[in-house]
């Protein structure tokens, strides 16, 4: 038995099959140039964005002139640079990466200089927070500045150590600040124990122990010192590690 | 969301604000970061102000120290001797006992002060003087007593061998009165008066005229605690 076909059917397939090859090859090439450009996008950037963080650590390395603000300014800037994972495009372009050795070689390049990157920007978080604390207990510890020429200074100086105290004690204790919390609340402490020890020296006049009381008190402030050796400890380790971090990018 | 544009686009943002800063991480200088040593550089002890019950503790415990300071500080009195008229008495003798009254530790040696006897240019010279002598150092001086005029003490030395009849009446002996006369003399240089007699039965002021009158008092050639002062060494 003979299947008639006829010649417009056979020609209207093959139209068909023409077009969709159009089409795929179409896509194909969308895509191919989509991730091309997606790809150097981004490789450009991180190249770009790596170069001028190395540039600006090196002037950073060798300025020792910028403020303390400026300073501080620059490490909360840097903590706060985001967390990157890849250097691979979408799920779209992702493949162009795969397929082509050069541009493979481009990604892991691209990673590498990432991960120096994040590592700058986590240790900057590091330093930054524990600043923020530090600044937080000096200012503080601010209150204790009792003016010579004001009125009752014994009862305002007691009353602004306790204050600070409580301040201090009410902080969050972190691996980084736990030294300064420590030493703040320690000398603290002794200095109102100083206190109460003279005021209760001078209820009962009892001159040996006013005066015995008076020395302890002058060292406990003089004692103050601790905290800031224990600050500059934790400042120069956490500044020493961000040093160090940037040296490597 | 497309996250490779946010990972492209993060790092560049953070990268730059870091760039755009004008960084120093040059210093490790903990004082470039932190506040904290600069600020409790400012918190002093503030002036502790003395309790009232201190202060008058701690005045108290000044005055008895610069008392005792005082009393600790020994005053050299120089004084030389001399004689005038006819003076049969014995020069040493006199030197000798006049000496050893000034400095008794029951005389004006209480007060700190120590009598030395020089050969010349003494604060005030002691005299043994002819009775009718004693006129010529000043109208006010008789020759029946002892005087002082100016700088001299004067020992009248009718006196200094036989005392006087009422206090030889009333039984005083010759070396006290010797005493009593050389102090009541020398306490006129340091600046004493005459005075009179606290009470009977009390012991004699050395000031008062003990050679005339006692006055209901009992013989005494040593100066009372009372006494002990002298405008003349402004103790």
């Amino acid at each position: 038995m003979k299947i008639h076909v006829s010649k417009s059917a056979i020609n209207q397939k093959r139209t068909w099959i023409i077009v969709c090859a159009i089409v795929i090859i179409a896509a194909l090439i969308g895509i191919w140039t989509a991730s091309s450009l997606r790809h150097a996008k981004i490789i450009t950037e991180v190249d770009q964005a790596y170069a001028e963080a190395k540039a600006t650590a090196k002037a950073v390395s060798t300025s020792s002139k910028a403020s303390r603000d400026n300073r501080l300014k620059a490490i909360n800037k840097l903590s706060k640079a985001q967390t990157i994972v890849t250097c691979s495009g979408e799920w779209w372009s992702g493949w162009y990466d795969t397929l082509l050795p050069t541009a493979k070689a481009e990604v892991d390049d691209c990673i590498a200089k990432l991960k120096k990157l994040n590592a700058v920007s986590r240790v900057a978080a590091r330093a930054n927070v524990y600043l923020d604390d530090d600044a937080k207990v000096a200012k503080t510890l601010a209150v204790m500045k009792v003016a010579t020429g004001s009125g009752n200074r014994q009862k305002t100086a007691l009353s602004s150590v306790e204050s600070a105290l409580r301040d201090i004690e009410a902080m969050a204790v972190t691996g980084d600040n736990k030294v300064l919390i420590v030493a703040s609340k320690e000398k603290l402490t002794v200095i109102i124990t100083a206190w109460n020890a003279l005021n209760e020296a001078s209820s009962k006049e009892d001159k040996m122990a006013y005066q015995k009381a008076e020395g302890q008190l002058a060292q406990a402030y003089a004692d103050l010192g601790a905290i800031s050796d224990a600050s500059d400890t934790q400042v120069k380790k956490l500044i020493v590690a961000l040093q160090v971090t940037i040296h490597k990018l | 969301m497309c996250m490779g544009c946010s990972i492209g686009y993060g790092v560049t943002a953070g990268v730059m604000m870091l760039a755009s800063s004008s960084t120093a991480i040059a210093t490790n200088n903990p004082a470039d970061y932190s506040f904290m040593r600069e600020t409790l550089k400012q918190v002093q002890l503030p002036e502790i102000e003395q309790p009232e019950w201190l202060k008058k503790q701690l005045a108290a415990e000044a005055a008895e120290a610069a008392k005792t300071k005082k009393a600790a500080t020994t005053m050299t009195v120089t004084y030389d001797v001399t004689t005038k008229g006819a003076v049969y008495a014995s020069l040493s003798e006199f030197k000798l006992l006049a000496n050893q009254t000034l400095n008794d530790s029951r005389g004006w040696a209480r007060m700190n002060v120590k009598f030395v006897e020089v050969a010349s240019g003494g604060m005030f010279t002691l005299v043994l003087s002819e009775a009718s002598q004693l006129s010529s150092f000043s109208s006010g001086c008789s020759a029946e007593y002892s005087c002082r005029a100016g700088r001299y003490v004067i020992i009248n030395q009718d006196r200094w061998m036989g005392a006087t009849p009422s206090w030889n009446n009333a039984g005083g002996s010759l070396r006290d009165y010797r005493h009593m006369v050389v102090n009541h003399e020398t306490g006129h240089w340091l600046g004493h008066g005459h005075s009179s007699c606290g009470g009977a039965g009390q012991l004699a002021t050395v000031m008062q005229q003990q050679s005339i009158d006692l006055q209901g008092c009992s013989f005494n050639p040593w100066p009372l605690p009372s006494e002990l002062w002298s405008t003349q060494l402004g103790i």
